[in-house]
Formats: C-alpha cells, sequence, structure tokens
C-alpha cells in the first residue's frame, strides 16, 4: 500500500469516526446528559442526593432538550343546574330523584343531594362527597373493574369530554381515580377529575376543568429532568420512609384562580407511590405550589 | 498538490477527532450545574439618581437679617439653594469637624444673623455628599455667615452638633443665595391667639396672634437669634392694627393654639389652581421585564376585575386598572436585617430607577426602619406642594436580599383645571379646622402639630385632579384638608 492510499482511507476513517462522535455528543446534549465521564458523577450525584431523600427512582427520566411555552387558560364555563341536574340523574337509583336541598352560607354554592354534599365555588371547581353511611358493597379488586366502574358512573354524568385516565390510588377503603385534561398530545394536570369509590358506589368526586386557548409565543428550554429532580430534592421533606418515584413526566399545571384567563407553565410531574405528587417549573426549577 | 490536500485534510481531521473524543468524554457544561440561561436585558427605565441627589431637604430657609425665605421640597428654589451650598461642602472636604455642645450652638446661632437652613426628613447620610465624613446621618445642615466668614453647622441624625469654619467667605455663592430670596414667610409663635369671626367689634373674621411682649415673652425657637424677635414684631405690626390693640388685649381670645415645632406660613398667600393629574404611562412589557428580567419566566393572570398579574411562582407584579403597581417577593422577605441606612438608600434608588423610573416631581419623603429592612416612600410635588391622597406615590421595602415590596401610583401635573385663586389666611383656615373639630376640643384649645398647603387628590368630573389644600393637623383629632378657596373639608 503507497501512502497516498493510506491517507486516503485514513481520512475515510477518521471522518467516519468525527461523525460518528458528533452525532454521540448531539444526542447526549439533547437528552441533557453531560460527557461519559461527567455524566457518571452526575449520575453518582444524583444517586447519592436521592438516597439521601430516600427516594428511589423507579421510573425512566424522559429526554430533556426540548422547548415549551406558557398555555393559555380560561375556566370552563358553566351553570351550577347543569352539574346538578347531570348529578342527581346520575345518582339517583331506582328508587326516584334524589332529594336536592340548597344550603344558605359558606363558601360558592353548596347543596344536599340525597347522602351526598355538593359544593361549587366560584373559580369553578366542583366537590361532591358522600355524608351518609357507605352502603355495603361486594369488593371489587381488580383495577381495570375498578377503572370500569369509573368510566360508567363518568359516562352516566355526561361530562367526560377532554379527560382522560392518569392513575389509580388507595385512600383507605375508597379507589380514587385520577383523570387529566390533555390539550394537543400534552397532560393538562391542571384540569382533573378524580373519583371516589368504594365497592361500585360514588363515594366523592372533584372536577376542575380549564378550556386552553392558545400556546404562547415565546418559547424557551426546558430544564433537563435531572436538573429539576435535583432541584425537587432540595425541597422535598421525607418523613423517613423509603418512596419511589414511579413517575416522572412533563405537562402543564398551575393552582386554580378565579380569573379571566391566565398562563400556566410547563412542569415536571414528580408522582411518588405514596401518592403525593409534585410540580416542578420546567423553566425555573421552583415546586410550584 | 493532492497529496498535499490530502496531508491538511487528514490532520484536521485527527484534530477535530481529538476535540470531539474530549467533548464527548468530558462534556460541556453539565445541565446539572447549568441554569438554563436567563436572558438578562437592559430593564432600567432610567439610571438612578446621583448618591446627593436621593435625599433632598424637606425644606430650606433663608434667614437674612430680619427677613425669612422659605422653601419646601419640591420648589426650584430649594434645589437651587441647596445644589449650591452642597457644593460647598464638597468643596470643603468635611473632615476634622468640631463637636458643639447645645450652648455653643446657641452662641454660634446668635451671633450671625444671616444663615442659610436645610432641614433633612429623611436624614441625609453624609458619606452622599463627602467622601471623608463619617458614616453618620445629618438632620439639618445650616450655612451661617457674616462679615468674617462662615461657618457650617451639622445637626446629626443622634442629636449632637459640629461645626466647621470657613474663614474665607465665597461672595459669589452668597450672592447667589441672596438673589434666591423671594417667598417670604413667618414662624408661628409658639402660642396663637385666634378671634373667630364676629368676636371683635367691626371684624369679619380675623385672628390675632397672642400678646407677645405680654403673655408669653421673648419667643424661644430652638436655632434661633434676635431675627425671630424681629419677626415676631413684624407678625404683630402686619396683623394686629394699630386701632385695635388695646381692643383686642381686652377681648378673650376664641381658640388658644399651642404650635408644636416650627411651623412656617406664606406671609403672602400664594395663588393656585385646580390642576388636572394625568396617570403615569408605563409599558407593562417593560415593567414586567424590569420585574422578572425574562419575559418568558413570568406567566400572566388576567383577574375578574380588570387587573394583570404576573407570577413566575415566586413573586407577583400586580398591575390595576386604575394604574396602581404592587409588586411582592414573599422570599425576600427577612424578619431581622442589617442592612445601613445608606446602603438601604442607595438600593431603592437603584429600584426605584429600575421598577418604572425615578420621575421628575418625585422625591424620596419619608423613611422607616421596619423589622425587615426599610421602608420608603416617595410623593410627587408640583412647586413645592406635595400631592397628597390614598395610595399616592411610591412604598418600598428593602433589606439585604432585595426588594421584598414596592408600590406605585404617580400621576402628572397637567393643565390648569380652574382659575389661580388666592390660598386662605392661615388663621382662617386654622380657624376652619378647629371649627369642625370643635367637639373635640370643649376648652378652645388645641395643639397644632403641622399646618402647610398641599395639593388634595381629588375625582374632579370623575376626572383625577390636584386641588390644593391646606393639610392642618391637630393633636388627637388627625389632619384635615381644607379646599384652599373655600376652605370646605375634602375627603
Amino acid at each position: 500500500m503507497n501512502l497516498s492510499r493510506a491517507k486516503t482511507v485514513l481520512i475515510i476513517a477518521f471522518l467516519i469516526l468525527n461523525i460518528t462522535i458528533a452525532y454521540q455528543i448531539w444526542e447526549n446534549e439533547r437528552v441533557g446528559t453531560a460527557g461519559f465521564l461527567g455524566m457518571s458523577e452526575e449520575v453518582s450525584r444524583l444517586d447519592a442526593e436521592l438516597m439521601e431523600a430516600n427516594l428511589i427512582l423507579d421510573a425512566p427520566l424522559p429526554r430533556g432538550g426540548m422547548q415549551a411555552a406558557h398555555l393559555l387558560v380560561k375556566p370552563w364555563r358553566f351553570h351550577p343546574e347543569e352539574i346538578i341536574t347531570s348529578l342527581a340523574e346520575a345518582l339517583s337509583g331506582e328508587d326516584g330523584q334524589l332529594p336536592l336541598q340548597k344550603l344558605e352560607g359558606g363558601e360558592g354554592e353548596a347543596y344536599i343531594l340525597g347522602p351526598y354534599s355538593l359544593v361549587i365555588k366560584k373559580e369553578g371547581t366542583v366537590s361532591l362527597r358522600r355524608t351518609g353511611a357507605a352502603e355495603t358493597v361486594p369488593q371489587i379488586n381488580s383495577a381495570e373493574e375498578m377503572q370500569q366502574v369509573a368510566e360508567g358512573i363518568i359516562d352516566s354524568l355526561g361530562f367526560r369530554g377532554g379527560f382522560t385516565y392518569d392513575y389509580t390510588s388507595i385512600d383507605g377503603y375508597n379507589t380514587l381515580l385520577h383523570y387529566r385534561q390533555v390539550y394537543r398530545n400534552l397532560p393538562l394536570y391542571a384540569g382533573y377529575l378524580q373519583l371516589s369509590i368504594r365497592g361500585e358506589e360514588l363515594q366523592g368526586l372533584n372536577i376542575y376543568r380549564l378550556e386552553p386557548l392558545q400556546f404562547m409565543e415565546q418559547e424557551r428550554e426546558v430544564i433537563p429532568p435531572p436538573m429539576a429532580l435535583l432541584r425537587f430534592l432540595e425541597v422535598y421533606e421525607n418523613d423517613g420512609q423509603v418512596r419511589g418515584i414511579v413517575q416522572f413526566s412533563l405537562g402543564y399545571y398551575s393552582q386554580e384562580y378565579d380569573a379571566e384567563k391566565w398562563e400556566i407553565p410547563p412542569v415536571w410531574r414528580i408522582r411518588l407511590d405514596s401518592g403525593e405528587v409534585f410540580f416542578v417549573n420546567a423553566f425555573t426549577g421552583r415546586l410550584e405550589s | 498538490m493532492l497529496e498535499k490536500v490530502k496531508t491538511v485534510l487528514l490532520i484536521f481531521l485527527v484534530v477535530t477527532a481529538v476535540l470531539l473524543n474530549y467533548r464527548l468524554w468530558f462534556g460541556g457544561p453539565s445541565p446539572l450545574q447549568e441554569e438554563t440561561a436567563a436572558r438578562y436585558e437592559q430593564a432600567h427605565f432610567m439610571p438612578p439618581p446621583s448618591r446627593e441627589e436621593i435625599v433632598m431637604p424637606a425644606e430650606a430657609v433663608l434667614f437674612l437679617d430680619d427677613e425669612l425665605y422659605y422653601y419646601r421640597r419640591g420648589h426650584n428654589v430649594s434645589a437651587f439653594l441647596w445644589q449650591k451650598c452642597r457644593q460647598l461642602l464638597v468643596r470643603e472636604r468635611l473632615e476634622e469637624l468640631e463637636r458643639l455642645d447645645g450652648e455653643d450652638k446657641e452662641t454660634l446661632l446668635s451671633s450671625v444673623s444671616n444663615r442659610a437652613l436645610f432641614r433633612f426628613d429623611p436624614p441625609l447620610p453624609l458619606q452622599f455628599i463627602s467622601e471623608q465624613a463619617v458614616n453618620d446621618s445629618i438632620d439639618a445642615a445650616v450655612l451661617l455667615w457674616d462679615e468674617a466668614g462662615m461657618d457650617v453647622l451639622l445637626e446629626w441624625h443622634d442629636g449632637g452638633f459640629s461645626v466647621k469654619s470657613i474663614f474665607r467667605r465665597d461672595e459669589q455663592l452668597l450672592t447667589e443665595l441672596v438673589s434666591a430670596a423671594e417667598n417670604e414667610h413667618l414662624l408661628l409663635p409658639p402660642v396663637l391667639e385666634l378671634y373667630a369671626a364676629g368676636s371683635l367689634p367691626g371684624e369679619g373674621k380675623e385672628s390675632l396672634p397672642n400678646d407677645l411682649e405680654g403673655e408669653m415673652g421673648p419667643q424661644e425657637v430652638p436655632g434661633e437669634g434676635e431675627e425671630e424677635m424681629d419677626l415676631q414684631e413684624d407678625l404683630e405690626d402686619e396683623t394686629v392694627p394699630e386701632d385695635d390693640e388695646d381692643e383686642a388685649e381686652r377681648a378673650l381670645p376664641d381658640w388658644e393654639v399651642e404650635v408644636a415645632g416650627d411651623i412656617y406660613v406664606p406671609r403672602d398667600s400664594p395663588e393656585a389652581a385646580v390642576l388636572a393629574l394625568h396617570e403615569e404611562e408605563i409599558s407593562n412589557e417593560q415593567l414586567v421585564r424590569a420585574f422578572f428580567f425574562d419575559l418568558s419566566m413570568a406567566r400572566r393572570i388576567q383577574e375578574r376585575d380588570g387587573a394583570l398579574y404576573y407570577t413566575d411562582g415566586e413573586k407577583g407584579l400586580r398591575i390595576y386598572p386604575s394604574g396602581l403597581i404592587e409588586y411582592t417577593a414573599p422570599r425576600l422577605e427577612s424578619p431581622f436585617s442589617e442592612i445601613s441606612y445608606s446602603g438601604a438608600l442607595v438600593k431603592a434608588a437603584e429600584s426605584q430607577s429600575l421598577y418604572g423610573g425615578w420621575l421628575g416631581g418625585t422625591y424620596l419623603h419619608d423613611t422607616r426602619r421596619v423589622g425587615g429592612g426599610y421602608r420608603f416612600t416617595w410623593k410627587s410635588y408640583h412647586d413645592g406642594l406635595m400631592l397628597v391622597g390614598e395610595n399616592k406615590g411610591s412604598v418600598m421595602l428593602v433589606n439585604e436580599r432585595g426588594v421584598p415590596f414596592y408600590s406605585r401610583y404617580f400621576h402628572f401635573f397637567g393643565e390648569e383645571l380652574s382659575e389661580y385663586r388666592p390660598f386662605s389666611s392661615y388663621e382662617e383656615a386654622l380657624l376652619q379646622a378647629l371649627a369642625l373639630h370643635e367637639d373635640s376640643f370643649p376648652r378652645q384649645r388645641a395643639t397644632l402639630l403641622s399646618m402647610k398647603p398641599v395639593y388634595y387628590f381629588s375625582m374632579e368630573k370623575r376626572f383625577p385632579a390636584a386641588v390644593p389644600a391646606w393639610q392642618v393637623e391637630l393633636s388627637g383629632v388627625g389632619t384635615t384638608y381644607l379646599r384652599w378657596d373655600t376652605l370646605e373639608p375634602l375627603e
């Protein structure tokens, strides 16, 4: 082999090598990880911080490097009568229509609907609680069965639109089924529908629905998931028990406001196996209340 | 030639491979350490004022032989006089000050008949006008002069006095000071005896000062000398017609008013008119950028009352439909603060320039030490008269960590909405204020805490306006505002 041919082979080899390395670097930066050595240091640091906080990462961290903007929303406008009618019809059994009584005073509009108390606040939250004793019902163990029961109730209520199943948790004897809103394939955690069910009987219901209007123009990069996790660990107060992080996902969240319309930020949602849910602002890294 | 190109290309690729490998192994900036880069932009509405302009004197008083000229903060002559004297103080480098006790101070004041008094409320850190000065604040600076020379007397905020003698007169400065004298005032005596309308034969609304020679004896005013006696004689000459003197001595006054402190009132009633007020217009975007640096960090909430609320989760900025701006950053609050007064002042001045700008005609009006730092208040002034009214001006809380609270509601003075008319006399205004609170003073005796002309914020035909008014503060009943021409109570 002459020198000229050797040079050609080397040029091709280095070109392929450089392209491969450049692609790897680009991929690393896209998902928000550092170099191999730096990454191992950061992984160790994150592990150490998680261990100190008695947390175990049971869910994969999503890729970072995404752009996002605030989402403009306004509250869902509804007539309380519509909600009351839907609930009364859905909850009335074969015995006939549930008696309805409006309560005076207190925050928002309060009603007694048969064995339930119903509160509709002016910012748009609807809260139904069973006040009477629960009837004896057969135990349903399967999560799928519980979800079927819940969806049957939701369908009978008639305001299914916009909510999608999120996750299930247990609260004492009750099973809590969490539904959330979706906007353009992104979770809108700020809008929720939660059902508390014992057996086949509805124990409670919370609804808060938003009307997404548009994404704001100004986009910026969200903080990488490892950084969001570290910022969360800075403020997380553990009670000494070991917990698992069962979900780490990007979505939109804000507290409920009594306002015309508002912008809500992208958040990293951190869900623990204890049922606790935390939202870390994906722009600032601060914990959203 | 081709071989040379191959060689260069190969070398380039080898070097590139080394650099890429380094980046691959050691990485770029760590995503765990590097915050998403904040996009800082120039957000100041206007540059902060120089340190010597942060605190301006609340009042400037020229004592020239028998005459007394008085200017409040916001009057252009007040600023002119202070600028001239400040230049002298800067030039004289306030070092080696001689400490004085109260007796020495009185002796010094009584020995000189001409002086310019600048009273500071809030106090002025001396560092702001002299780098050599000690880290302390003054409540007053007095320039005294006679044929022999000049002295600078400083009244410290802790109550002490210091003097520095300047043996060569600055003739140009003194000429400028004397030529500015044009707003003659009176110093109210310690006790005023007022006669209500019709209480003296042949008089309408009339009032008389007390009998200085008889009941009170010589008037003693802290920091004043013989000229106060002359002043009282002028007062007596001017307000008590000679023909009525005997009659006045026989009549019992309707009101006896004790005057707390030095209260200056105009000798000739100044003319004033109702002025239109225009809301300050600030670009919301620029304002949000000033508070949050990066617009994309702040999210907007449009409230039902029309207010806009911006927040990044830690701090909030609310812009009301009226134009009132309120900013809170609870995480910056601190129960204890070690920030110095001068440090807090500088930080407040910079923040005021950042958060909307330091407007012309607005002056620092009040400072208070609070648990978590210092609370500063700015007010708008026009021709030396302060605009008063609820929520008017600007309030800022400052500590080492920053600005936990800020509010701002400024107006610009505009065109006249009424004819120019003279202020009612101070006696008439005081009698009216006393009459309004007659039930609170069954013995017809009261204590006057302060009295001055101001502009009162009012809605005239649904438009904001500044109504000239007498502000009368009486002990036990608070502050009363009286329309300048009719003396109708405002509020």
